[in-house]
């Protein structure tokens, strides 16, 4: 699990914000710029927290009782504290959305069909956001998750690593200590290889011609050597060089970081639990609670920051868990899920819904109750209400979606 | 429009690349020859192939055979086929392909350095460990066996270090031979290879079916993980689907040919987590726990036992074309999915004439134009190969390694709870290194390389020419021992000399026959004669030119 290490201001070198370029551009007045994408991989038993069924024969749901935090009535096991924490202090920004149909009992799969809206070509929505908010950034796309998806985006996003790799591969005194001997150009010899490998990949060009994925080869890297050159400028005095942060496997932290510090506009973050669990469905008490201090401490780093207000945070996970326990006391798979909206411009509520026997209920999408004759949620509904609350053009991004108007607000 | 830096002026290769008039967006259409490609030049074409084949760039003796002489150029080829250098690039695409070539330190890795292995370093015992599955692959193709073995092989592949850990004997040295469990399980190559079943797992509700499915993909390129499948409304799954899986059509469509086979590797424990070994060996097999299991079937074909299946597969179709996709997708730097299948129509014959041998496979691929092509080429089918092939950091490790003789390795002295790390390479590392970021697959979440560039794999190139070219100006220059500069001391500063150098580094590095008065030459020089200006210092200038020269877009793209 990674650990609790609370964001420091005084590693966010906030003084330097200002010569980083600024504010962000807002795209729409009242939304919100920065983008977490926050991925709970393995199936999460929605009955825990977001649609529990008491009483129904059809479902096992963990003992508890229902709980109103603001407009959100959620189920209590009281196996769970850090997460009605949680909702407590943040309950006025949440959209909890339920019955989101993912079509696929496979994990792989559906985590595509989550992160993407189903396309087998498309970047996920946090790449999306990236691409259309913060080409300025050194990296757009910020990725701390080995499931986010950058399809054809691969210039404008960059990996921290298992290991914090990055920050080491830009700042030396980090790296694992190796006998070879560096070189460190001065700023007049970066400038003239820079020149070289520039005039190289146009020779490139020139002699391989620049038809079909050469030049989107090219392309991306002559965008690369621009980026790579951004990241090396921008690491001194940044969360990049922070010793304390590169040795604490703190995602949450990092993200944080990486969006108050100009580095990215969008962040994905894998949560570190196990959630599949075909057996012991009880761990997905501790995986909710684990999770949920992980997001109180995000929270908590963008408001120091300052940026919690500029900041949408998508929590999802690509599947839910079996209506009952299987004979290992865990849940199969199930092709049912739920996400949390959060952020500034969301309507707080529970939309979406399912019927007794866990399946999905359609809903209307102006009240988000449910409706026979309304819609069966999907999952690029979900990423278009994310990108419609951004100030982005849902219909341009998710051609195919219908935005959940009940959670804009 | 491309996003312009926020440091300074904006980039030279981005305003040179606009001002060529390339964007993303550039012509896509096929070209009027696009059946017949424009190709690279022999020199080029062989480098290209010491690099799909080898990993590595061709020595410059072969260069400048073929240079003066391009119909040495097949002959080249020919003999990097029948040359055992091929087995390292054998070894990675299977390890690729099989997803058995991912991180080695938690699971489903994390094999502990105890018993018989507790005076190695835990990264050597997990690198065995993963790499015996590749193996048996490398192993089939150097000896010349028909690929058909991958399923059909009567024995496993170890050393001393697997042969501890799954309980084998291996002879002599100890080092990779073909070993045998005495315990009573059969053998049939991969489908009973025991680290790939402790790769890819399945829980007792699973039963098997991952197995199968992974079997499936690997084996017959039949991929269930992506069919668009769509859940229908209204199936009811409240038992685990056991139901739905026989009566409703979208779930039998699948099932009914994953299960059947899933039999056969119902004897394999389900989950294994090697963390938690405190003994060796791991016990993988376990005959009971087969009980309940239906007979084994292949697309409707009764097998008798897994031995059994492994022939059936074998003597099926859809092996030998997957066979040929696969390695056709690795030689050309594609996604094996998106080869065309008029391009396997076109290699199978080749392939199965040949009793399905890889090398001459690898050989007429090899040597075709399109293997060749400087840009994409189309078939009304799909694309058969890109122009500019992106080298993924197993390659680009080789290479500068071949090139500098440079190695950027660490020593992680850390134990992480299972024995010390030790000894580590850090370009093509996930762990601790650098493959990801240099766009690398990691064999668990990400299956397939990346195919084009992006800013932290130029980081990486950045760090290792860095080093390597401080490596390489001692090592040449000052002890003479030749890697690169062979034509220079640390005195020389004649221009003439210089670019005689120059045109051979062009030549090593980059498979480029150029003059030295050349545009190519010239760029360098104007590197070397500035340092050489700023300094007064050959060597400081030979580092900072080959510093550039290393992190070349013709290293990355080849």
């Amino acid at each position: 699990m990674t650990s609790r290490r609370n964001f420091m201001l005084g590693s966010l070198g906030l003084g330097g914000l200002a010569a980083f370029g600024g504010l962000p551009r807002l795209a729409h007045a009242s939304g919100a710029s920065r983008l977490i994408v926050y991925f709970a991989y393995g199936g999460w038993d929605t009955t825990y927290l977001f649609d529990p069924k008491p009483g129904s024969p059809d479902v096992d749901t963990a003992d508890g009782d229902w709980v109103t935090h603001g407009d959100l009535r959620l189920w209590d096991t009281g196996l769970m504290p850090r997460t009605h924490d949680f909702f407590a202090e943040w309950a006025d920004r949440i959209a909890v959305i339920n019955g989101i149909s993912v079509n696929s009992l496979v994990h792989e799969e559906c985590a595509r069909r989550v992160l993407t809206g189903a396309s087998k070509t498309q970047a996920d929505v946090a790449s999306v956001a990236a691409a259309a908010l913060g080409p300025h950034r050194p990296v757009p796309y910020f990725t701390l998750g080995a499931n986010a998806r950058s399809f054809g985006q691969e210039a404008q996003a960059a990996t921290l690593g298992i290991a914090n790799q990055l920050q080491s591969l830009v700042v030396p005194e980090l790296a694992w200590p190796t006998a070879a001997e560096r070189f460190a150009p001065s700023t007049a010899q970066d400038d003239a290889v820079a020149a070289y490998l520039s005039g190289r990949a146009n020779q490139l060009g020139a002699d391989r011609g620049l038809r079909g994925s050469n030049a989107t080869r090219l392309a991306d890297y002559a965008e690369s050597l621009d980026r790579a050159e951004q990241i090396r400028q921008f690491a001194p005095g940044s969360f990049l060089e922070d010793w304390s942060l590169y040795n604490s496997y703190d995602s949450v932290s990092h993200a944080a970081a990486a969006l108050a510090e100009d580095f990215s506009q969008a962040v994905f973050i894998s949560d570190q639990g196990f959630w599949d669990t075909h057996g012991g469905n009880r761990q997905q008490a501790s995986l909710f609670n684990d999770m949920s201090g992980n997001l109180s401490s995000l929270f908590e780093a963008l408001t120091l920051a300052g940026i919690v207000d500029d900041t949408m945070v998508l929590v999802v996970s690509e599947m839910g868990r079996a209506p009952l326990i299987n004979a290992t006391n865990g849940k199969d798979h199930w092709p049912y899920t739920s996400a949390m909206v959060i952020g500034p411009g969301v309507r707080p509520g529970v939309y979406g819904s399912t019927d007794d026997s866990l399946r999905q209920q359609r809903i209307d999408l102006h009240s988000g109750g449910q409706s026979d004759s309304g819609h069966a949620l999907q999952t690029r509904d979900v990423l278009a209400t994310v990108v419609e609350l951004m100030g982005l053009d849902a219909a341009e991004h998710y051609p195919d979606a219908e935005v959940i108007h009940a959670a804009v607000g | 429009m491309l996003p312009l830096s926020r440091f300074g002026s904006a980039r030279p290769a981005l305003v040179l690349f606009l001002a060529l008039g390339c964007n993303k967006e550039a012509d896509k259409a096929p070209s009027a020859a696009a059946s017949a490609p424009n190709t690279l030049s022999p020199t080029q074409h062989l480098s290209r192939a010491s690099i799909a084949l080898r990993g590595v760039r061709p020595s410059l003796d072969d260069l400048e055979k073929v240079r003066d002489n391009p119909a040495a150029l097949d002959g080249l080829i020919d003999g990097y086929v029948a040359s055992d250098d091929i087995g390292p690039a054998i070894r990675h695409m299977h390890g690729e392909w099989l997803l058995t070539d991912m991180f080695l330190i938690y699971y489903p890795t994390g094999f502990p350095a105890i018993d018989g292995l507790s005076d190695m370093d835990a990264h050597a015992v997990n690198q065995a460990a993963t790499e015996g599955t590749a193996r048996l692959a490398e192993h089939i193709v150097l000896e010349d066996r028909p690929y058909t073995e991958l399923v059909t092989a009567d024995y496993v592949m170890a050393n001393h270090i697997t042969a501890e850990i799954w309980g084998l004997e291996v002879s002599g040295d100890g080092d990779w031979q073909e070993a045998r469990f005495d315990d009573g399980r059969l053998h049939a190559g991969l489908l009973t290879d025991p680290f790939f079943f402790v790769r890819h797992p399945s829980t007792d509700t699973n039963r098997q079916r991952e197995r199968s499915s992974h079997m499936a993909r690997a084996v017959w390129c039949h991929d269930y993980l992506r069919r668009e499948v769509r859940v229908p409304e209204g199936v009811d799954l409240t038992d685990g689907g056991d139901a739905a899986i026989v009566d409703n059509p979208v779930c039998v469509n699948c099932h009914n040919t994953l299960d059947p086979m899933a039999g056969a590797f119902a004897e394999n424990v389900g989950v294994i987590a090697p963390q938690y070994t405190r003994s060796y060996p791991i016990e993988t097999w376990d005959p009971s726990l087969a009980d309940d299991y239906d007979p084994i079937l292949f697309y409707g074909v009764p097998a008798h036992d897994v031995v059994d299946l492994g022939q059936i597969i074998a003597a099926d179709s859809r092996f030998s074309r997957c066979a040929v996709r696969r390695h056709y997708g690795q030689m050309m730097a594609m996604d094996a999915k998106a080869v065309p299948d008029s391009v396997v129509d076109d290699y199978l014959t080749t392939f199965q004439d040949e009793g399905t041998r890889v090398r001459p496979l690898l050989a007429a691929i090899a040597k075709s134009d399109a293997f060749a092509a400087t840009g994409p080429v189309e078939r009304a089918d799909g694309v058969a190969a890109e122009g500019l092939r992106r080298a993924t950091p197993w390659h680009l490790q080789r290479i500068m390694e071949d090139l500098t003789g440079f190695r950027w390795e660490t020593d992680v002295d850390f134990n992480i709870g299972y024995g010390r790390i030790g000894e580590v390479e850090l370009t093509d590392n996930i762990s601790w290194g650098f493959r990801v970021h240099a766009g690398g697959a990691d064999g668990f979440d990400i299956w397939d390389p990346m195919r084009t560039a992006n800013p932290t794999t130029l980081l990486v190139m950045r760090e290792v020419a860095g080093m390597a070219a401080k490596q390489v100006v001692a090592a040449d220059l000052v002890d003479g021992q030749g890697h690169l500069l062979t034509r220079v001391s640390a005195e020389t500063t004649d221009e003439t000399d210089v670019r005689d150098q120059l045109v051979e580094l062009h030549l090593r590095l980059y498979g480029e026959v150029v003059a030295a008065d050349s545009a190519p030459v010239t760029a360098s020089w104007t590197l070397f004669s500035g340092e050489l200006d700023r300094s007064g210092s050959a060597t400081d200038a030979w580092e900072l030119t080959l510093f550039a020269m290393l992190q070349d877009p013709h290293l990355l793209f080849y």
